[in-house]
């Protein structure tokens, strides 16, 4: 199994809540669950003395001529140098259904989809799970409603704008659109922005990709497609 | 250096399309928006037309409420038009016919008047046909009648009011003007009376004497009343005098009226010979009478209630007993409103049982007649008797002959008063023939004096 390896240097064990100190807790549990990792102290590690903690069962070794690691900051990160971890090492048994991209490590990823094309209404909507919830209307009146479920409103947050911003035709700086692929990626798969920059999987160009399968742009672009073929062609209605 | 931007778009295609359904929806949301607002300006609209309408339907109402009114004002007003157009009509047929009946007078009078020579009226009545002719449907007399008509409301004409009507009715015609009571149809006889008399007199003198006799029931005017205008300057004096007279003469028709149905009350002859003959009254009776305490034993009692008589009779005897009598005790008693009321009364319950009252009065003095005459026949025979017996007594006596003509004309004369002459004539004629027959006295009557002994024998029956 290809793993990443993180040390931080300066402790000698690191629980759940140094993890989530550094944000590293998601690369090592699923939803809520934390997975089984090693914790081993390094008195030389790659920043001098630390601990190491990676997944898995098997005892991580500092091998410095065999590993890449990156300075992430308040941690290191390390992968092996011939067998960088993948999609499958990466995936997290419990993901969102999404479209699938070759990303630039020639491998396929799957994108978790926040937002669906509505074809009979022509608008996006939350793929999200979503599950009934009270909701009173304006005028007071509570029903059940269905609405994204808690631990996703986060996620959904973020399909909204994602998808605004493609329809506003906004302006996103790199890092933000980098910011928002990673987030989207962290859904399917156990890695950060970190991880992401380090496997070198992204250009601009994927990054809109990414972020454009996340709302479902393969069924709008057949959408499109259908459209143009069967000769609809939109028509601006005059205002006034 | 800054970061670098990117524009989050999808492919040109799916970009366009996106875009394109975008403002798709857009417009779709700004329709709806608008059909949205419209709606609700609509509905606001609405919610107006809907206060408006309940509003107008409010108003309409009130109005429908005032316009029934009106309607109901206008109807009333119609139908009291109608009424009065009718009346006027009527009124209108009723001129017709006066001046019909004027014209036709006024033709007569003409004719009249033409076969004696005095064709110099006949200018003034054509005149005057003519005018009533001319002035008979004038806008102004119509309306001054009309307006006599409606204010009138049911109460009665003043004199004054009288006047004016029937000097309208006269100028329009209708001589009789029954409106005014007949006082139109007065005023003009008067005023022909007048004239004939060479009164002059003015139209309010003419009304006010008119009123004056109209209150009197006096009728009309006689030829003293005319010499009374004629001659007193002061003619409202005289006015008061006619009218006194007239009174009087109201009066004295009043009291002949009275006496003559007294005069003919069937019951008359029979009560004044029941009372020649046995209803002289005491003093206890009329008393009794007068207190109404007549008992069946009692002598006035026993006629009162005699079984022949029906119990209206009696009460008839006795008014008539009372008007009869003349003690001024009773009289007083009996008199008055009693009396007249018991006349009254009677003369009903004698209209009513006329023909009863007729038979029994019929078949009463058959009987009476009889004995009447059974009576006289016997008395007669008893003052033959007497005074055959007296003479002869006296011839005894005195020797002179017991016969003598003043006795038997007085016995004639007593006999007269019964009423019955038939039968003493004939009992007379006996009474010769058997003087003749027997000491034939006959012939010396009538050259004897009469003796004091020669009164009849009364009657058994009558009260001594």
């Amino acid at each position: 199994m290809n793993r990443f390896m993180y040390f931080i240097s300066g402790v000698s064990g690191c629980n759940a809540a140094a993890l989530a100190l550094r944000g590293l807790l998601s690369r090592f549990s699923d939803r809520g669950t934390l997975l089984e990792h090693q914790v081993v102290e390094w008195r030389d590690g790659p920043g001098g003395n630390g601990c190491c903690v990676a997944l898995g069962r098997e005892i991580p070794e500092y091998l410095p001529d065999a590993q890449v690691w990156t300075n992430c900051g308040s941690y290191a990160l390390c992968m092996a140098r011939d067998m960088q971890p993948g999609p499958s090492d990466l995936e997290r048994p419990v993901g969102f259904a999404g479209h699938s991209i070759t990303l630039l490590d020639g491998k396929e990823w799957r994108v978790p989809m926040l937002r669906q094309w509505d074809g009979v209404k022509c608008e996006f909507v939350s793929s999200l799970p979503k599950a009934l919830r009270p909701a009173p209307d304006a005028a007071g009146v509570v029903s059940l409603r269905q609405c994204v479920i808690a631990s996703c409103q986060p996620l959904d947050a973020l399909g909204a704008e994602i998808q605004s911003a493609f329809c506003a035709q906004a302006q996103w700086t790199v890092e933000r659109m980098f910011a928002a692929v990673a987030s989207v990626l962290s859904e399917n798969y156990r890695i950060g922005a970190d991880e992401i920059a380090h496997l070198g999987l992204i250009d601009q160009a994927l990054g809109l990709r990414v972020l454009g399968l996340s709302v479902d742009e393969p069924t709008v672009a057949e959408h499109a497609a259908m459209s143009a073929a069967a000769g609809l062609h939109f028509t601006e209605v005059p205002r006034g | 250096m800054g970061s670098q931007v990117l524009t989050m778009t999808f492919d040109a295609e799916t970009q366009k399309f996106v875009s394109n359904v975008l403002k798709a929806k857009d417009a779709l949301e700004a329709t709806a928006k608008t059909g949205t607002d419209m709606g609700d300006k609509i509905a606001a609209a609405g919610d107006k037309a809907l206060k408006a309408t309940e509003k107008m339907k409010l108003g309409s109402e009130t109005a429908g409420v005032s316009v029934a009114s009106l309607a109901s004002n206008w109807l009333s007003m119609g139908a009291a038009v109608s009424a009065a157009a009718a009346l006027w009509n009527e009124h209108l047929e009723k001129m017709k016919a006066k001046a019909d009946a004027l014209r036709q007078s006024n033709d007569s009078l003409v004719k009249s008047l033409a076969p004696s020579g005095q064709t110099s009226e006949l200018p003034q009545v054509r005149a005057q046909l003519g005018t009533i002719q001319s002035t008979l449907f004038a806008p102004q007399d119509v309306r001054d009648i009309y307006g006599k008509i409606t204010e009138r409301g049911g109460r009665e004409f003043t004199t004054e009011e009288k006047l004016a009507a029937t000097r309208q009715a006269v100028r329009a015609g209708a001589a009789g003007h029954e409106d005014t009571g007949g006082f139109g149809a007065d005023f003009l006889q008067i005023q022909k009376q007048m004239k004939a008399g060479g009164v002059n007199l003015k139209e309010n003198e003419i009304g006010s004497l008119v009123a004056q006799l109209q209150k009197s029931k006096a009728g009309g005017l006689d030829e003293q009343d005319i010499r009374l205008l004629g001659h007193d300057n002061d003619k409202f004096r005289a006015l008061d005098l006619i009218a006194a007279r007239g009174r009087s003469r109201e009066a004295a028709k009043q009291v002949n009226a009275l006496e003559s149905e007294a005069l003919e009350d069937p019951s008359a002859e029979l009560l004044e010979k029941a009372r020649k003959h046995k209803h002289k009254l005491t003093d206890e009776d009329k008393r009794k009478l007068r207190l109404g305490e007549i008992a069946p034993g009692d002598r006035i009692g026993a006629i009162l209630n005699d079984p022949s008589l029906v119990p209206e009779r009696q009460r008839l005897l006795v008014s008539n007993l009372a008007r009869n009598l003349h003690a001024g005790e009773f009289r007083e008693a009996a008199s008055g409103n009693a009396l007249g009321n018991e006349i009254g009364d009677v003369q009903q319950l004698r209209r009513e049982d006329a023909k009863t009252e007729a038979a029994y009065r019929a078949r009463e003095i058959e009987v009476r007649g009889k004995t009447v005459l059974e009576r006289n026949n016997f008395k007669a025979l008893n003052d033959q008797n007497f005074r055959e017996n007296r003479s002869v007594e006296n011839a005894e006596a005195t020797g002179r002959d017991p016969g003598t003509v003043a006795d038997i004309q007085a016995t004639i004369g007593k006999l007269k008063d019964s009423l019955l002459l038939g039968p003493v004539v004939d009992l007379l004629k006996e009474i010769a023939e058997l003087n003749k027959k027997g000491n034939g006295h006959l012939e010396d009557i009538k050259s004897k004096t009469p003796t004091t002994n020669s009164r009849i024998a009364p009657h058994p029956l009558e009260d001594r």
